[in-house]
């Protein structure tokens, strides 16, 4: 989808079904992940979606659009409200530390695939819920969410240069940890690590 | 182990050893380089967790159903001016408008509901609509489509159906015969013949021997009548119906309340189209109306199309007097006359458009509903609304009613404890009329 595509469409989506169907199949698969990499399950991830989405549809007449990543910004701030709502007193469904998160699985077409796919990303989450919570927002929102620095600086409210250095040296304390959880495990697995 | 060590495996696509690759550029602002950042995420994304297609899909219909739902309220508030400009348009205007308030009135309903057919593409009940209204024969053509009928007790028969068009191809005549035996015995009172134009209607009931004929400019069903056949047309004319409901779509109509999947019908793969007790069922292919299934008189009915007794032909090789009532030369005629009360519209109703509007849909699909005679308001009310309640729905209903009667006894024309009393007296008879048999009450009328 090009901006000019997204701002017709963001423009008419309030009222045009097919308009919000072209936004929603676009975004969709960038919410799900983020919400996905962010809550235990796969049931609350949805729901979470869901409430997300609905939100989305129930604001959309009051977005004015202002340039082009400012919808992809309202959305995820959005994601990231409901996320947060969901994590203050709300038994069932809150938002959990990502070292507890089980069992990400992936669709991959390949049975083979998906298990790498799952084992990857279940280590990549449980080295990111190491990091401090801002830092695991701005590599969730970076590379879950796909937004860019300047949307995820309004997503969280913060400098543009700030997100950069939350991302930087989440990266940095990611890659130490990747590094150091390979050096611990045995040599029999340990090609896992490299790949 | 450190990064320079590590050099990315042959698949080290995958998301960590990405990771690793980006960290061990020398320069830490590869951070922040669009393309390291870029690739990562790109990669990254064919890992990402994927939610299941069924969900996606499930979400964005609800969505979709939601944004139709918002913005069916909106034309319905502008549909308010629509009808009184209709009431107060000349009769030539009227004739051409009716027909889409029929084709609302018959086939009104949601329209955004999806299902896959045998591709991934989704197939919207609006799509499906807009492929059934082009079935039709073309310019200065007639179809003429045979129905086998059948209900409980031993109900059985056929419905002749013939439908003309004008030079623009968009029908104009329709003529209908229904004969129906009960047990093997024929039952007139279930049978007749209906002709109808844009300028009038006669019906021919049997059982009485009358031909009912409408007033110049009054057409069917507003001039306040109801019979079987007539019952009956507004059935089978589903790809009419269809045509229709396209061109009130067109002016922004977007009815909510259709279910839609795909089925076998007798063999036929169709698109099944329900809504409210009543089911068209589209063929797949072709779209033509493959049959119906409705209540009437408290039983369900069904239509099926005899594909063999069934053709598209020339206006020019129609027989003679097909479009004509063709009645016993000694019927009784009656002629209906406008009056202010027949020429109302069931949904034009107050309360009809109350519950309508509290139940989520449409004052047309309310009426159709009520008119079905097989619910309660409050069962079709759960069709569109089901959180709904007897008690809700009464009250949605007695608001218009109190902010009247405040306003009696604000200029002092009513007491305070009147009011009180003739609320309570309300509540009863509205919860008795909303959780009993339809019909009485509502403006609607049994078929």
């Amino acid at each position: 989808m090009t901006p000019d595509d997204e701002r017709d469409c963001v423009i008419r989506a309030a009222t045009d079904p097919n308009a919000f169907t072209r936004l929603y199949s676009h975004y969709f698969p960038r919410v799900y992940a983020y919400a996905r990499s962010r809550v235990e399950g796969e049931q609350e991830a949805e729901e979470i979606v869901s409430d997300i989405f609905l939100k989305v549809v129930e604001r959309l007449d009051r977005f004015r659009w202002r340039h082009s990543q400012s919808f992809a910004a309202w959305l995820f701030r959005i994601a990231r409200n409901v996320l947060i709502d969901r994590s203050r007193g709300v038994r069932r469904g809150a938002v959990v530390s990502l070292g507890e998160a089980p069992d990400l699985v992936s669709r991959s077409p390949l049975p083979d695939q998906a298990a790498l796919d799952a084992e990857e990303l279940a280590t990549l989450h449980q080295l990111l819920a190491t990091l401090s919570p801002r830092r695991q927002e701005a590599i969730t929102l970076r590379f879950f969410g796909e937004l860019r620095n300047q949307e995820i600086a309004q997503v969280l409210g913060i400098d543009e240069r700030t997100v950069a250095a939350h991302i930087c040296r989440g990266l940095e304390e990611l890659h130490q940890k990747y590094l150091d959880a390979c050096t611990d495990r045995p040599e029999g697995v340990k090609h896992e690590c490299a790949g | 182990m450190n990064a320079q060590d590590d050099q990315p495996a042959p698949h080290d696509a995958s998301l960590l050893a990405l990771v690793d690759r980006v960290l061990a550029e020398p320069d830490s602002a590869a951070h922040h380089s669009p393309d390291s950042l870029e690739t990562f995420c790109s990669n990254l994304g064919t890992s990402a967790p994927q939610a299941d297609p069924a969900f996606q899909e499930l979400l964005g219909r609800r969505l979709t159903d939601v944004i139709e739902r918002r913005q069916e309220r909106s034309v319905r508030a502008r549909a308010g001016s629509f009808a009184r400009t209709l009431r107060t348009s000349p009769r030539s205007v009227r004739r051409r408008l009716v027909p889409v308030a029929l084709a609302v009135l018959v086939a009104a309903g949601g329209i955004g509901t999806y299902l896959h057919s045998q591709s991934t593409t989704p197939v919207s009940a609006q799509t499906v609509l807009q492929r059934a209204a082009a079935v039709s024969p073309g310019p200065n053509a007639a179809t003429h489509s045979n129905y086998r009928l059948s209900a409980t007790g031993g109900i059985t028969g056929t419905a002749d159906l013939w439908v003309g068009t004008d030079t623009n191809g968009i029908a104009t005549d329709f003529a209908l015969t229904q004969t129906v035996s009960e047990s093997g015995r024929p039952a007139p009172n279930l049978s007749g013949r209906l002709v109808q134009n844009d300028r009038e209607f006669q019906v021919y009931d049997p059982a009485t021997n009358t031909i009912t004929t409408s007033s110049q400019g009054i057409p069917y069903p507003t001039a306040g009548t109801s019979s079987a056949v007539q019952n009956l047309e507004g059935i089978l004319i589903g790809t009419f119906v269809a045509q229709k409901l396209n061109r009130a779509l067109a002016g922004g109509m977007l009815p909510n309340a259709w279910k839609m999947q795909q089925e076998t019908l007798n063999g036929v793969s169709v698109y099944a189209l329900r809504l409210e007790g009543q089911t068209f069922y589209f063929n797949t292919q072709s779209y033509v109306l493959e049959g119906a299934d409705w209540a009437q008189g408290g039983q369900p009915w069904q239509a099926r199309l005899d594909h063999t007794s069934s053709q598209s032909t020339p206006l020019s090789a129609v027989p003679a007097h097909t479009f004509t009532l063709n009645a016993p030369a000694g019927a009784r005629v009656v002629t209906l006359a406008p009056s202010a009360g027949s020429s109302k519209h069931p949904s034009d109703d107050k309360m009809v458009q109350t519950a309508a509007a509290a139940c989520g849909t449409t004052p047309d699909a309310m009426a159709t509903a009520l008119r079905a005679g097989d619910k309660s308001m409050l069962a079709i009310c759960q069709v569109t609304a089901p959180t709904m309640t007897a008690d809700a729905l009464v009250n949605a209903l007695m608001a218009p009613l109190k902010a009247d009667l405040d306003a009696q006894v604000a200029s002092g024309a009513l007491t305070r404890e009147a009011e009180t009393s003739e609320l309570a007296n309300l509540r009863t008879k509205l919860t008795a009329m909303v959780t009993g048999q339809p019909g009485a009450g509502t403006g609607a009328k049994k078929p």
